[in-house]
């Protein structure tokens, strides 16, 4: 078991190693002798299952230009013994151009594919002087329909090539001086004194600082009388183009060339003369592109030149909201009409403009119309008006900026029909229309603002509760004096009792008085039935005796029977006590109240 | 408690009969304006301001008027006269902040943060008489707790009485502190707006000194001095110079 599943992983990796291997690079040149000014081209194909997602490789330093690469691929998929095989081959097909005479190579080109380095073997490839290129070459060219059947003149006599006076091609722009972005129509005409079998257009070559449009290419080659330079000439209009400058300064018209064959009089074969061949180039020709003047540009303008008129008009005036109507704006005239954008539609609320289709109607290059159709889609109930679309351009024969103003519309959208929306993908958030300042306030009765911190009672309020700080801090600071010390407690209590039941006694004490000791017995009975709940008016033994009941402390009970003693002598022995023993007995009295005043009830655990 | 209450009370509503103006005035310069006769409108509700009324919704309202008749300078002038005596009527800020928007000068706006937003719009809602309102609201809260912690025989327990405390006094000198600031802006009178279309600041009282900068209509600056007919300015980016006084009008006269 074990054997048999490492042979398998065997086989994996085997397979994974051959798939590995499924690519290959390989190279090619289409020729390996090619003349010094000759293109050839340089085929690398990579194929393998992963081909289209491998980079392109990279060339390596040779002597050749580079001059541009083409890729294409291949895929073809076989099965072969129930076994499905895809394959993908790539193509890249560079355009190489040799940089000097000899015997070159093209070295290895290699690539990298998972880690792995592919090359190609080198190829070598010998330069010349003369050109080796297929004769593909002039059937690349533009062929006319009215080509003679000296179709291959080369199975002929190779004919000699000459320039002749008697043939030639003038390309004339309709302009010398243009303003840049302006149109500018060249016409090439090719005049003759011979008489012309067949024309191939070659190649038109171009030069920087231009765009170039062909408008008219002529498919007969229908002669015409001509006259050029005051000579009478067979001539024929070839090709009109469209050149619209991008740069200013002098700017020079695309040479056009092209061969042509024409019959030599007398000798030759079968008595036609022998076809001469032609190579004609037309004449070059500059045209002085200006800048558009800075001064008074709009600030709108989109780059239209030449001279135009705008138009608009819409489909309907009125319609349900969620209905749409149909915007269009023509503007036509001449200039560069496919050159120049649009201009910007004014955002409207409620009003979408979606994205307009744009028309361009040409004429011979350029006169024509600008078709600009707006689908818009009323999306609320409400008048709205269409602004007029101003659009400038640039007038080339004034000189001058000019601001057209299409009409306005005004369209009327009623209420639509209510449809159900689907998801919130329609949803949209509500914007702003306009800005403005808010209403008035509607207040009735505009009173004067005075701040309340010019009312005075705002400040006496303040006051009042700044004042009452030091009053409360006192008031409880002897709270806390009350509550922290029992001794100052308990002789406050006692003054507050003194005061109460007592006063008169301590008036007396003051002065040493012996009417203090009546006093003194009377407020203490009154005080002590106060504290023992018992009716006022009791003799001094029945109060004792109520005492005794209640269990009070002994020496407590001494202390008053003592005092109430001293109480009853006095009151028979007036004039028997010095000033200091009634002071005495006055600190005796406060003892008791104080005493008393402490105890605690029974049901506090005291014995009152 | 309830007496003191009372007393607030009534000493408010004294104030407030004491202040009643005829609306009839008032009620048809509104309606002037509904009307859109924006000139007669101001021209009723400039007759109440005569007679020494002090009104932010007045103010307002003036301020709409100058807006609607194209007077920039004096709409921002009176938008400005209303936020000063009630700096938290919306109306009156988002109207001032549109108008700015309009003036040829681009005046300097703060453009806070998240924090900075809030901590503005918090400015704004404590106008003076809210944060005199919360002085005292603090005051008596400080106060109330003193005295719980004075006359509450807690022993030692005393940590949580004590922290309110700190934070009822932290409130109150925070209220105090902005309460200075409100006053200092309601009471200031510094602060000016131009009210013809344009004015050229000189470096010195006179027309014949160096030119400085040039301001337009609706700018709002501060007066730093005034000499004979000629004003010293500093413009909110810290530019300074001398234009006539006769073009400014400030916002608190």
């Amino acid at each position: 078991m074990k054997k048999a599943s490492l042979f398998l992983l065997f086989m994996i990796c085997i397979a994974a190693w051959l798939n590995a291997q499924d690519v290959s690079i390989s190279a090619n040149v289409d020729r390996t002798t090619v003349g010094q000014s000759d293109e050839f081209s340089l085929m690398v194909t990579i194929s393998g299952k992963d081909a289209d997602r491998i980079q392109a490789p990279q060339l390596p330093k040779m002597e050749f230009v580079n001059l541009g690469v083409t890729t294409s691929s291949q895929s073809s998929i076989s099965i072969v013994n129930g076994v499905m095989n895809s394959s993908v081959s790539k193509t890249y097909r560079y355009s190489l151009s040799p940089k000097r005479m000899g015997t070159t190579t093209i070295p290895p080109i290699s690539m990298t594919y998972k880690g792995r380095t592919y090359q190609t073997v080198p190829i070598k490839i010998q330069v010349v002087k003369q050109s080796t290129a297929p004769r593909q070459q002039s059937r690349q060219q533009q062929q006319f329909p009215f080509s003679s059947f000296f179709d291959e003149p080369d199975e002929y006599n190779t004919p000699q090539q000459s320039y002749s006076d008697a043939t030639f091609i003038v390309g004339t722009p309709s302009k010398t001086k243009v303003f840049k972005g302006e149109p500018v129509l060249v016409s090439y005409r090719l005049y003759t004194t011979q008489r012309l079998n067949a024309l191939n257009l070659g190649d038109i070559k171009d030069y920087p600082g231009y765009g170039k449009e062909q408008v008219y290419t002529a498919s007969k080659l229908n002669l015409e009388k001509a006259k050029y330079n005051g000579k009478t000439y067979e001539s024929i209009l070839l090709q009109t183009i469209v050149l619209t400058p991008n740069k200013t300064g002098i700017i020079t018209i695309p040479t056009m060339s092209a061969t042509a064959e024409a019959q030599r009089n007398g000798g030759g074969f079968w008595g036609f003369g022998i076809p001469e061949r032609l190579n004609i180039q037309s004449k070059s020709a500059n045209i002085r592109v200006l800048p558009l003047p800075e001064q008074g540009k709009p600030s709108n303008f989109t780059g239209a030149i030449g001279h135009y008129s705008i138009n608009s008009s819409i489909d309907k005036t009125q319609i349900k909201a969620g209905e749409s109507f149909v915007y269009t704006i023509v503007i036509s005239g001449a200039g560069n009409i496919s050159q120049f954008t649009i201009p910007p539609m004014p955002e409207i609320q409620n009003l979408r403009f979606m994205t307009p289709e744009v028309n361009n109607q040409v004429k011979n290059g350029v006169e024509g119309t600008k078709i600009i159709k707006y689908l818009v889609l009323a999306q609320e109930k409400g008048n709205y008006e269409i602004p007029p679309m101003s659009f400038s351009y640039f007038d080339n024969k004034t000189g001058q900026y000019i601001t057209l103003q299409s009409p306005s519309h005004s369209i009327q959208v009623l209420e639509g029909d209510s449809y159900p929306m689907q998801t919130g993908i329609l949803q949209t958030a509500v914007k702003q229309e306009n800005r403005d300042i808010d209403f008035i306030s509607n207040n009735r009765n505009f009173r004067n603002h005075v701040p309340i911190s010019k009312h005075a009672w705002y400040w006496l309020l303040v006051i009042l509760i700044l004042l009452s700080l030091p009053v409360g801090y006192r008031w409880s600071s002897e709270q806390e004096k009350l509550s922290l010390n029992p001794e100052y407690s308990r002789s406050k209590l006692a003054d507050k009792i003194l005061s109460r039941y007592l006063k008169q006694a301590t008036v007396y004490s003051s002065m040493a008085n012996p009417l203090f000791y009546s006093a003194a017995q009377n407020g203490l009975i009154r005080f002590i039935s106060d504290k023992l709940r018992i009716a006022k008016g009791s003799s001094t033994e029945e109060l004792l005796t109520q005492l005794k009941e209640k269990v009070c402390p002994a020496d407590l009970l001494h202390t008053l029977e003592s005092f109430f003693t001293r109480c009853n002598e006095a009151r028979f022995m007036p004039g028997g006590y010095t000033d200091q023993q009634i002071r005495d007995d006055y600190q005796v009295l406060r003892d008791i109240v104080t005493e008393i005043s402490r105890s605690r009830r029974k049901r506090q655990g005291g014995w009152l | 408690m309830r007496r003191i209450s009372l007393l607030i009370l009534f000493t408010l509503m004294m104030a407030m009969a004491f202040c009643v103006v005829k609306p009839t005035i008032a009620q048809q310069a509104n309606e002037a304006y509904t009307k859109k006769q924006f000139s007669q409108a101001l021209e009723l509700y400039g007759k109440i301001e005569s007679q020494g009324i002090q009104n932010a919704d007045l103010y307002y309202n003036m301020g709409n008027c100058y807006y609607r008749l194209q007077k920039l300078g004096y709409a921002i002038l009176y938008y400005k006269k209303a936020l000063r005596l009630d700096s938290s009527h919306s109306s009156a800020r988002k109207n001032l902040q549109l108008s700015l928007t309009l003036t040829r000068d681009q005046q300097y706006q703060v453009q806070g943060g998240f924090i900075g937003n809030v901590i503005m719009r918090l400015m704004d809602f404590l106008t003076l008489n809210r944060v005199a309102i919360l002085i005292l609201l603090f005051l008596v809260l400080s106060v109330g707790a003193l005295y719980y912690i004075w006359f509450s025989h807690m022993d030692g327990e005393r940590h949580l009485p004590v922290f309110i405390l700190i934070i009822l006094l932290f409130f109150l000198f925070m209220f105090i502190a902005i309460g200075f600031v409100k006053y200092h802006q309601f009471a200031g009178h510094k602060a000016a707006v131009l009210v013809v279309p344009s004015e050229v600041g000189y470096s010195g009282p006179g027309s014949d000194f160096t030119r400085v900068f040039t301001i337009h209509e609706g700018m709002i600056y501060t007066i730093e001095k005034e000499e004979d007919a000629w004003s010293q300015i500093k413009l909110p980016n810290g530019l300074g110079g001398w234009i006539p006084a006769s073009s400014s009008i400030r916002v608190n006269p």
